[in-house]
């Protein structure tokens, strides 16, 4: 450059007053510096509480909403089904048939009737299983009571002798031993049944001269339907071992700081080289600075199930909002804040700039340190009594955590500045919270309200930041569990 | 941080050491970006480029003189480019309308001074401007700046002249400086 050699007195001046001039640039710069370098790696908070509000409510709506089903429990019946009709202990096939169908069908039902249907039963028709007692006693039961139980009658090929009841009530002037089974004139495959129930029927002597018909039921056919060995099924509303809980806790956040690194380490590397962190600061960092604490939130929903009568397995997702005051001075120009890092390197010391001051200023002012995490708890909760409205429990989690926040503000490690320490945030942190709550059950769910404590295990910022930042939150829970029915 | 260590860990894309190297030297570059352009706006967009500019080619510094001059030229580059880019070379202000323009006021005193000088450098049309900033303060010599601004190197040596003499009116009535005597004036002495 061939005028560097020579400058008039213009140049001279110009360079003299110009060169070492400064202008601070926004913040901003910096931040579309390392967005364009590192990318944008930091979740967009609206973005995420919008999904989980959206996750949240189409999952519970899929879960509670869901249309209920009921248990079945489908009884097939052979011969020994008969018994459980019966009122009494006797469970012999023919009393049982005779009594229902006389009731039902009474006029039209022989005895030689149920002998036919009861050994083309067992000729025709496949096995079905055994069924437990206890559905025995529910079909029993359903078919007094008519409340609880619904059933429903499968057929089989075989016309059941209801519908040979049903065509001859059509004809009221047949008798009994001539017309009671009337073929139906229709082509079905129960005609050639309804003929060999005829002629067996003519065989046999008439025990009955009734002409009426009686009425024919719904109950009829399907209690003529259990000859034929009609699968019955049984409704039943039973809980499933899982439940969904929607939970609040407002909260208050305290923070703790230790500065055992800064005293071992930077203090007396400072002292050393006489940088200006070279200070005997032998009082305890959290009577130097002045935070107080504020109400922060904490909501979400866990997933609950249950291992056993009192023991809960709990997981879900949850949001955490955390937050504490800084109490600060305020000038109209910025200072450099030195923040000196620890890494393998050694000590490292970065400025950034900064209007506020710990000590002293033009203004008072007061910072809001605000942390949005989100988090996976996962624990238990264990029943301490459990009454008929009211209960007791107590619950504990391990809450893996993410941090969302990409602006904190950071003491400087003279303790004099707070800058944006947003560059030395941990996003990924370790929670742990354990509550004991008060429950009471109503009709449909169960309200929860108690207390709990929330700690973070590790510090707020990097291991290089020699201040450890600990925070601690107390707040009350208030939860609602709606047990799933299956 | 000294500066082999903040270069060692712009290498490896360190956050913190890019951060200090930003810290370190952006308010500088901002006040040469801050000459070239026509507002702060504009000075931020190109300290921002350069500093990209920065990050992405560091591995092309040859540890051959100074790292503050290599980071400053990549920046003045950017400028020229940016303004070639945004077609910022053809306006035309006469003298008049440059010394009819008020300086602002600096707030700190220590920097009054200066901060008014850019200002008045400012004033001057982007032309005049940018090869005064070349020639004078970054110290190109009339052939690059020929080269950077596709000119002839004469018609740059005539911008500069015509730059300087309209600084120097500015910078006399805003009383900056005085007017300077006519027997150390290099055309008073050449008329003598």
């Amino acid at each position: 450059m061939e005028n560097q050699n020579y400058r008039d007195e213009l140049e001279q001046f110009l360079h003299d007053e110009v060169k070492q001039h400064r202008i601070y640039p926004s913040d901003h710069v910096w931040k579309n510096i390392r967005t364009e370098l590192h990318g944008n790696h930091s979740w967009p908070a609206l973005s995420f509480f919008a999904l989980f509000i959206i996750t949240a409510l189409t999952l519970s709506t899929l879960l509670i909403n869901h249309p209920a089903r009921f248990a079945a429990h489908t009884l097939l019946v052979n011969g020994q089904m008969k018994n459980n009709l019966a009122a009494s202990a006797d469970h012999t096939t023919r009393s049982v048939q005779e009594n229902y169908f006389t009731q039902m069908a009474s006029g039209h039902v022989t005895a030689a009737t149920l002998e036919e249907l009861a050994s083309r039963q067992t000729a025709t028709l496949p096995q079905p299983e055994t069924v437990p007692t206890v559905g025995y006693d529910a079909v029993a039961t359903a078919a007094t009571e008519k409340t609880m139980a619904t059933i429903t009658a499968k057929t089989t090929n075989l016309k059941p002798a209801a519908s040979l009841i049903t065509s001859a009530q059509s004809n009221k002037t047949r008798s009994l031993s001539t017309s009671s089974f009337t073929a139906p004139t229709d082509n079905r495959q129960d005609v050639d049944t309804a003929n060999s129930l005829a002629a067996s029927e003519k065989a046999a002597p008439a025990t009955t001269t009734e002409t009426t018909t009686p009425p024919v039921t719904e109950n009829t056919h399907k209690a003529s339907a259990y000859a034929y060995n009609p699968p019955v099924v049984i409704n039943q509303k039973r809980n499933s071992r899982v439940g969904i809980q929607f939970y609040l806790t407002p909260s208050t956040s305290y923070r703790k700081l230790t500065d055992e690194k800064l005293k071992e380490i930077i203090q007396p590397a400072s002292n050393a080289v006489n940088t200006p962190l070279s200070q005997n600061n032998s009082s305890d960092v959290n009577q130097v600075v002045r935070h107080k604490p504020a109400i922060g939130l904490e909501f979400g929903f866990a997933v609950l199930y249950n291992m056993s009568n009192r023991l809960k397995f709990k997981t879900g997702v949850q949001m955490n909002i955390r937050q504490y005051y800084i109490e600060t001075f305020q000038s109209p120009t910025s200072d450099v804040a030195t923040i000196s890092l620890i890494n393998y390197r050694g000590i490292e010391n970065i400025n950034l700039y900064s209007p506020y001051h710990n000590n002293s200023g033009l203004s008072a002012t007061q910072l809001d340190n605000k942390l949005y995490q989100v988090s996976i708890p996962l624990g238990i909760q264990w029943e301490i009594f459990n009454g008929n409205h009211w209960g007791v429990n107590t619950e504990a989690s391990v809450q893996p955590t993410f941090t969302l926040n990409k602006k904190v503000y950071l003491l400087s490690t003279d303790l004099k500045h707070y800058a944006d320490g947003g560059s030395f945030l941990r996003k990924w942190n370790v929670n742990t919270g354990v509550g004991i709550n008060l429950t009471y059950k109503t009709r449909g769910a169960t309200i929860q309200l108690g207390p709990q404590i929330r700690y973070q295990h590790l510090p707020t910022y990097s291991n290089l930041y020699p201040i450890k930042e600990y925070l601690l939150d107390y707040g009350l829970r208030l939860g609602i569990t709606k047990q799933l029915s299956k | 941080m000294t500066e082999q260590a903040i270069i060692a860990g712009c290498l490896h894309n360190d956050s913190a050491a890019q951060r200090e190297l930003y810290n370190r030297f952006s308010p500088k570059m901002l006040s040469v970006c801050y000459r070239f352009a026509q507002s702060r706006e504009d000075a931020e967009d190109m300290l921002q480029e350069g500093f990209i500019k920065v990050f992405t080619q560091i591995h092309t510094f040859q540890n051959k003189g100074a790292f503050e001059g290599w980071i400053r030229r990549i920046v003045v580059h950017t400028c020229i480019n940016f303004l070639k880019k945004n077609k910022k070379f053809n306006e035309r202000v006469d003298l008049d309308y440059a010394t009819m323009v008020e300086v602002r006021e600096e707030t700190i005193p220590s920097i009054m001074q200066a901060r008014q000088i850019i200002e008045c450098i400012r004033l001057l049309p982007i032309g005049y401007r940018t090869v005064l900033n070349l020639y004078a303060m970054e110290g190109y010599s009339h052939k690059e700046i020929g080269m950077m601004l596709d000119i002839e190197e004469s018609t740059s040596r005539s911008q500069y002249t015509r730059a300087k003499s309209m600084l120097e009116t500015i910078l006399v009535k805003k009383k900056i400086i005085e007017m300077p005597k006519e027997d150390f004036h290099w055309l008073a002495a050449f008329k003598k």
